[in-house]
């Protein structure tokens, strides 16, 4: 009897292991977030950069989307961005920034839940701030007019 | 308060989502170790007191968000560590409570007749899961992002109605948990190999998420469509009228502010803000409070030939042809702003802004036809001073002389025709002219610029909110109206040139500058009043409408 209990617990403790292992193994080269979705970027939706923040046109809307990995109501919101991009108009970019990872923009920004966004000028100058947003009708829709 | 029984299932559904995964084990294999339904309860307990602490710290303390996520998770998986430990090396731990007094300590919190031993344990066990637990429960992020903000009672009692169902499912696993142990009789032996084990458990899983490892798993789930009820709740909150308002986003840029600001609303009691144009929500208090820069009245001149400051010194020239001339040296003005006289009849306002260059001379007559006075208000935008007018405490802008708050919102003041000319030039060509007396009941020392080389350097005490780079930001540039077109000249390079024609909206303008005095007239021949700026100033008002003629450039 002991035995199998210790069988047991052996059993889970590899198995704890075991799945934090693979996904390192099954996808070693994306450490951060963004890029698990790196096919479905384009120049309208991509993951942050100051440079990518510094090409929007002058009259550009630029929205942060403060997102983390393991947030299920961002990735719905990821998912339909990434599957509608054709539909984000030519002067907004949608800019995917890592939740986790970015204490310095949180703080410009005063994010504190995981699902946020941030609308910004080109300068990185905050404008509005929203949450949850689901759809990427629902960001164009939230967007104000400055 | 429709939210309410759906906050309670959203807790219990939470359960299923991948973000409350690092819980699960720790609750389960935390329970399992202990003895007694007492433990259970208390580690369920202090999580959700845990839980909402944290929620609401990290939502109200902006100090937190300084935070790094990896701190968080370091503190939580360090003490689930620990707890490990305590339960793999039960030796370790009785030498830790006995020499800390911990357990008695927190046994009597409890209540002080339970059983001495293990409170302490749960009690850390479940607080030590406040900081990393992040939920995924789209009715968690309604209750954060539209209820709390509108109503922290209301929002409270659904924060509290979702832990409860949280904590209910929580709970199960943790009773679940310690049947297991219970009816293996032997595993309740605190040296045991099984409770020794769990501790193992406990260990790995606090290294997992003290590495954040943990957070790499969920991500794998949830990058794998696993998204526990996400889908669900949200259709229900579809469905459902849960009479919560979707909320408007915050503007985070003072674009929409609609309150004055504070130091303006108190010294100017007396205005209607509802009315006032939004341009004055974004003044900034300069330093000095309102008459703090002591505008003058009833100005004292002495004759020209009295006057000792430098050929340099530039000046605000009136002359209207039949009285004597009058000079307001930049030295005086820059330490009152604002002079309020009286040429040949005419009320005017003899007007210099140091931090943007302006120097205007308005017509101190209100759109009602009462004269007022005016008064350095202390706010600035964009660098520009910001008048008051004594008659009615409207507020308003130098550099365009438009009221932006109180009776006459929107009305602009007449400029007056004036000179900017060096002391130099007047008195080559007007010795008989009077000067602005150094005698002005202010104890103030005329020979010293309290702005520094601000003139010259490329520095500013107020960042103007867009700049223009067109030009050097300081440059002077004359500037006038023509019809309804404003329109500005770099001075210098004008000055140089002599005279300039040009064609603003299809009407005909020239200019023409004379022993430094200039005259612009429009196609009729009309003389056009103008004043001085700085480039930046002018453009932050006329970057997008404006019209610059260059005489550089044609």
């Amino acid at each position: 009897m002991r035995k199998l209990v210790i069988g047991i617990v052996v059993v889970i403790v590899a198995a704890v292991v075991a799945i934090a292992v693979i996904p390192r193994l099954t996808a070693p080269s994306s450490p951060s977030s963004a890029s698990a979705e790196t096919a479905g970027f384009s120049e309208r939706y991509q993951p942050y950069s100051e440079q990518a923040l510094a090409e929007a046109g002058p009259d550009d809307t630029v929205v942060l989307f403060f997102s983390a990995v393991w947030c299920s109501t961002c990735k719905v919101l990821r998912d339909d961005i990434a599957a509608n991009q054709q539909s984000i108009p030519n002067d907004v970019r949608i800019l995917l920034v890592d939740f986790d990872d970015s204490t310095e923009l949180k703080q410009q920004y005063g994010v504190v839940y995981q699902h946020t966004l941030v609308q910004v000028d080109r300068a990185g100058q905050g404008i509005a701030r929203w949450e949850l947003s689901r759809t990427l009708d629902d960001v164009l829709g939230t967007i104000v007019v400055v | 308060m429709e939210l309410l029984p759906l906050s309670l299932l959203a807790g219990v559904l939470t359960v299923l989502s991948p973000c409350v995964l690092p819980l699960l084990p720790v609750i389960l294999a935390g329970s399992a170790a202990e003895s007694g339904r007492r433990s259970a309860y208390l580690i369920i307990a202090s999580l959700a007191v845990s839980v909402i602490a944290f929620t609401l710290l990290i939502r109200g303390a902006s100090a937190l968000l300084g935070v790094p996520t990896d701190v968080w998770l370091i503190v939580s998986g360090s003490l689930v560590v620990f707890i490990g430990a305590t339960l793999a090396f039960p030796a370790l731990w009785e030498r830790i409570s006995t020499a800390t007094g911990l357990n008695r300590a927190t046994g009597e919190l409890v209540d002080s007749s339970a059983k001495r031993t293990g409170m302490a344990r749960p009690l850390l066990l479940g607080l030590s899961l406040g900081p990393i637990f992040t939920s995924c429960s789209p009715t968690y992020g309604l209750i954060l992002a539209a209820v709390l903000p509108t109503s922290f009672a209301v929002g409270f009692a659904n924060l509290l109605a979702y832990t409860v169902g949280l904590s209910a499912v929580m709970l199960l696993i943790a009773l679940g948990g310690q049947s297991v142990t219970r009816r293996m009789k032997w595993a309740v032996d605190p040296k045991g190999v099984f409770r020794r084990g769990l501790g193992g458990l406990l260990i790995a899983v606090g290294l997992l998420i003290a590495t954040g490892v943990v957070k790499d798993v969920e991500a794998w789930l949830v990058e794998r469509g696993i998204l526990g009820a996400v889908v669900l709740e949200q259709g229900i909150l579809d469905q459902v009228d849960t009479g919560v308002d979707e909320p408007e986003p915050v503007r985070i840029d003072g674009g929409r502010q609609t309150e004055p600001p504070a130091f303006l609303a108190q010294q100017f009691p007396g205005i209607d803000w509802q009315s006032a144009d939004p341009a004055i929500f974004q003044a900034v208090g300069g330093g000095p409070p309102r008459d703090g820069i002591p505008a003058l009245d009833d100005p004292a001149f002495v004759p020209l030939a009295q006057v000792v400051w430098g050929d340099e010194v530039q000046a605000i020239v009136l002359n209207d042809g039949v009285n004597a001339v009058r000079v307001y040296p930049y030295n005086v003005l820059i330490w009152h702003e604002i002079v309020n006289d009286t040429v040949d009849g005419i009320p005017v306002a003899v007007t210099f802004c140091p931090l943007c260059g302006s120097a205007i001379v308005f017509e101190r007559t209100l759109p009602n036809g009462n004269a007022t006075t005016f008064g350095v208000s202390g706010g600035l935008i964009d660098s520009n001073m910001i008048m008051f007018d004594r008659a009615t405490e409207g507020l308003w802008q130098q550099s365009t002389g438009r009221a932006l708050a109180g009776e006459f919102v929107g009305t602009e003041l007449a400029l007056h025709p004036f000179q900017l000319l060096t002391l130099g030039d007047v008195r080559e060509s007007y010795p008989d002219a009077r000067v602005l007396s150094a005698d002005t009941g202010f104890a103030r020392d005329y020979e010293r610029n309290p702005y520094g080389d601000y003139d010259e350097n490329d520095r500013f005490l107020f960042p103007p909110s867009t700049l223009d780079e067109r030009y050097p930001a300081k440059l002077i540039m004359a500037a006038f109206v023509v019809g309804e077109q404003r329109v500005a000249v770099p001075w210098l390079a004008l000055r140089e040139a002599g005279s300039l024609e040009a064609e603003v909206d299809g009407r005909a303008v020239s200019l023409r500058v004379t022993d430094g005095e200039l005259v612009v007239r429009d196609a009729a021949g009309r003389s056009l009043p103008f004043y001085f700026e700085m480039w930046f100033s002018w453009a932050v008002q006329n970057q997008e409408s404006g019209v610059v003629l260059d005489p550089a450039t044609g």
